[in-house]
């Protein structure tokens, strides 16, 4: 059988990094390709250089055996390369046939005919053999549904390459075995290609007949599902070493200590949620996990800033079970945001930045609720400079920074207060170089060895965690599944786990 | 594979619940409620005279609400809409002269019509190419245009004895008693009404508004149907403010201010009828008839009815906005504030 599309070579660089390198891989008709990765393997880069999104460095892609070049979206689908992304982007106000035939619109004389728009929706509805109802605007229609709608669009003009961009991330538990069940039957049933991101190894093997993976940019794998195994794949998985380890002695601050947080249940997101951990004085606990396996929703539930159905926790001796933010940070604890932009007001001078969270101690008339400016800007010089932040001068707006030291300052400004206690710190080092990640790993260790905090990191980079957690919780589907104390740390047991969703 | 569904029994648009029924009609509901009430207190709210007057404001008034929607469906909260059809109005007011032909006041009204035209490329220009948000490149514009309006119009009530019949009767005439600024209305309504949901630009316009994400990567072209969404609203802005000014046979500074805010409310609760959630030709259809209502009855009921009318006018908007967030999944979200 030949191939329907192919791609010799192709090679995409940002800013010097090697996003695809060198990639190669025939897609044929009646066969899905699964395309796995971790997060940031180059699955997204790939794809979007098929839909003419980006233009490759090098390399060549051929359809049908003859070379193309896609200017643009546009020309891809006009090839009949279509992909259904991970977002849902459909027009909410528009019922389903509507949405299916935006853009192409049915015409009857001079114009547009609802009905004759409708009778195609139907048919390609009918072709796939589904039931989602077309008649009512899709804003009353869930997300799973509303993807569906959106396949069905891509499914209006005879597509010969299909992209699913991580189809099963918007379903719930169980529309996802007849969403699989539907992939399978198309599959089977139309002369077509189908590329399955995904995160979910069960899944993959449930459905493909391919499996590539990538891993830094490079395809490790790309052989029939049963000339691999799942083991293969993790193992493929797992990065190339691009953090170097800092030294972290093997410490022992559990035995016979009280936890200073520890969590007992949650139920958020209209679920219970199985959260089960503790956090130690002067320890790094590292939570690992897929994109969407629930970490910063449930360290957003224990400091208060996701609405909790109910929640209980015992923070430094006292049981909670209702709290916000601003209660969490009088008992000391502090959250910093996963964006930057979330966590810093970046229009604002660093003295702003720094001084908003303690405006009551910097006042010099609590009556009339007048700040001191002095006293602010020697609050913050003295922060500026514990945190080794490189800066112009404390009036300098903080967007001015380089992410790495806009991060100093969102991690100095935290640990300034007074009864501080715990930090939580959420995907710390993302968009930061190398060695400004290694700067604040030194401080992240410093504050937990020396400060006697206990620290909690988000993050999806395994390394990183490796390198200055001294436990690591591994959540999957908004659980906590396992914990690896720094003697068991294992790369591949926990990329494992993670990826699998269970307890191994 | 499966066998073709017999094309009669497809359903493009499922029946309404009975709660939505009950929505989308709500607004025509109230205004016949409103009605019956005010005939009872005073039956010569619905005399001949004052129904004609009503029309004729309510007509204007929606004609520039007409225009204003193709804006904010966009997602462009447009404050100038109001002063960019004073400045059509101040255009021909000022150029009519003694002994003009028909030709002369074609000329002069498409002169207007162009201007407002040329405005709403700038505020297009500025909101899609120099990305200012809408809301604000809206408020720059306004004063500008109160500018140009004030030196058109020699800061005065301006009017002129050369403004000639064929002018005044536009605004003025009427056939078998009703207004023709109610038939232009009744027109423009069932053109604008084909163009949002037969046409393909129309049907364009409103997926841009609702996310433009989407529509992009449908491979619709979301800059030139913005541009298309601002031309057309000049074009009603303008023939909304040239009837105005026909009807009360003098343009002002103040014509552009009155109107902004009548023509805001009826799109506003326009959201409210028909399609709840979604600005529609209906909607703003009623919702003109609605605003002008509610005042006129209110000044006639009461003396010093001022208080009266703003409140009512204030809780009518608030119970529209309300049902629509109670009604809407997601709130008021395709009632876009910024691009």
């Amino acid at each position: 059988m030949s191939a329907i599309l192919e791609v010799k070579g192709l090679t995409k660089t940002f800013g010097g990094v090697n996003v695809n390198n060198n990639i190669s891989l025939e897609l044929h008709p009646h066969t899905i390709t699964a395309l796995v990765g971790e997060n940031g393997a180059g699955k997204s880069t790939l794809c979007k250089m098929l839909t003419g999104v980006y233009h490759p460095d090098a390399g060549q892609i051929f359809m049908d055996g003859k070379e193309v070049h896609f200017a643009g979206p546009g020309e891809s689908m006009a090839a009949g390369i279509n992909m259904v992304y991970q977002e849902r982007n459909v027009i909410g106000m528009y019922t389903g046939a509507e949405n299916i035939c935006l853009g192409e619109e049915q015409k009857k004389g001079l114009f547009v005919s609802p009905r004759k728009s409708a009778e195609i929706a139907y048919e390609v509805r009918e072709k796939l053999g589904l039931k989602v109802p077309l008649d009512v605007p899709v804003s009353k229609l869930g997300a799973g549904e509303q993807q569906l709608i959106e396949i069905m669009r891509a499914f209006r003009t005879s597509p010969r390459v299909m992209i699913l961009d991580e189809p099963t991330a918007s379903l719930s538990k169980e529309e996802i075995q007849p969403f699989l069940d539907f992939v399978k039957r198309v599959r089977d049933e139309m002369d077509i290609a189908i590329v399955f991101i995904s995160h979910h190894l069960e899944e993959v093997f449930e459905i493909s007949d391919q499996v590539v993976v990538l891993t830094d940019g490079n395809m490790i794998i790309n052989r029939p599902v049963d000339q691999v195994t799942e083991d293969e794949c993790v193992a493929a998985m797992l990065r190339s070493d691009k953090v170097t380890p800092i030294e972290v002695a093997e410490r022992d601050v559990i035995t016979g200590k009280e936890p200073l947080l520890k969590v007992e249940r949650g139920v958020y997101d209209g679920k219970e949620h199985d959260i089960q951990f503790e956090v130690y004085r002067g320890e790094v606990v590292g939570f690992y996990g897929i994109v969407g396996s629930g970490r910063t929703e449930c360290l957003e539930t224990i400091y208060g800033l996701r609405n909790a159905k109910e929640r209980s926790f015992v923070f430094d001796g006292e049981t909670i079970t209702k709290c916000k933010p601003l209660d969490m940070l009088k008992r000391g604890m502090i959250m910093t945001a996963e964006k930057r932009a979330d966590g810093l007001f970046r229009g604002l001078s660093l003295t702003d930045n720094i001084c908003n969270l303690f405006l009551d101690e910097l006042l010099k008339d609590k009556f009339m609720q007048v700040i001191d400016r002095k006293k602010a800007v020697d609050f913050t010089l003295e922060v500026l400079t514990e945190a080794e932040v490189k800066y112009n001068t404390p009036a300098q707006a903080v967007a001015a920074l380089s992410g790495g030291n806009q991060q100093k300052v969102a991690i100095g400004r935290s640990i300034a207060l007074q009864n501080i206690k715990m930090l939580i710190l959420d995907e710390p080092t993302t968009g930061i170089d190398v060695g400004a990640k290694r700067g604040i790993y030194r401080r992240v260790r410093a504050l937990a060895e020396e400060k006697d905090l206990g620290i909690v990191c988000i993050s999806s980079e395994l390394d990183e965690l490796l390198s200055i957690a001294d436990r690591i919780y591994v959540m999957a589907n908004g659980n906590v599944v396992d914990c690896f104390k720094r003697a068991d740390f294992n790369k591949l047991n926990i990329l494992e786990t993670a990826v699998r969703g269970r307890k191994l | 594979m499966a066998k073709k569904t017999e094309t009669s029994k497809i359903s493009v648009r499922a029946k309404q619940t009975p709660r939505e029924f009950f929505t989308s009609w709500l607004l025509l509901f109230a205004m016949l409620v409103i009605c019956v009430i005010f005939y009872i207190a005073n039956p010569r709210v619905f005399s001949a005279g004052s129904v004609e007057s009503m029309l004729a404001t309510a007509s204007m008034q929606g004609i520039v609400a007409l225009g204003l929607m193709f804006v904010m469906t966009t997602g462009v909260f447009d404050l100038a809409a109001g002063m960019k059809s004073a400045l059509a109005a101040a255009i021909v007011g000022s150029m009519m002269a003694e002994g003009f032909t028909m030709g002369g006041y074609i000329l002069a009204i498409a002169l207007g019509i162009a201007a407002s035209v040329a405005f709403g490329v700038i505020h297009g220009v500025l909101t899609i190419n120099l990305k200012i948000p809408g809301f604000i490149a809206a408020l720059a514009l306004r004063m500008i245009l109160q500018a140009v309006v004030a030196l058109l119009t020699k800061n005065t009530v301006f009017y002129s004895n050369d403004w000639g019949e064929q002018f005044k009767v536009i605004g003025q005439g009427s056939l078998f008693g009703i207004p023709y600024p109610f038939l232009i209305f009744v027109a423009l309504c069932v053109i604008c009404w084909f163009f949002y949901e037969r046409t393909r630009t129309g049907r364009h316009i409103y997926a841009t508004g609702a996310n433009q994400t989407a529509a992009a990567q449908v491979g619709i072209n979301t800059v030139k149907i913005k541009y298309i969404s601002f031309i057309v609203g000049a074009i009603l802005c303008a023939i909304g403010g040239i009837l105005y000014t026909s009807r009360n046979f003098n343009v002002c500074v103040q014509q552009g201010l009155d109107i902004q805010m009548p023509a805001m409310t009826t799109v506003l609760l326009g959201a409210a009828f028909w399609e709840p959630g979604k600005y529609n030709v209906p909607g703003c259809f009623v919702g003109a008839l609605f605003t002008v209502l509610l005042t006129t009855g209110t000044f006639s009921i009461f003396t010093g009815g001022l208080w009266v009318n703003a409140l009512l006018q204030g809780l009518a908007f608030l119970i529209a906005l309300g049902l629509i967030s109670r009604t809407m999944d997601g709130g008021l979200s395709k009632v876009n504030f910024d691009m």
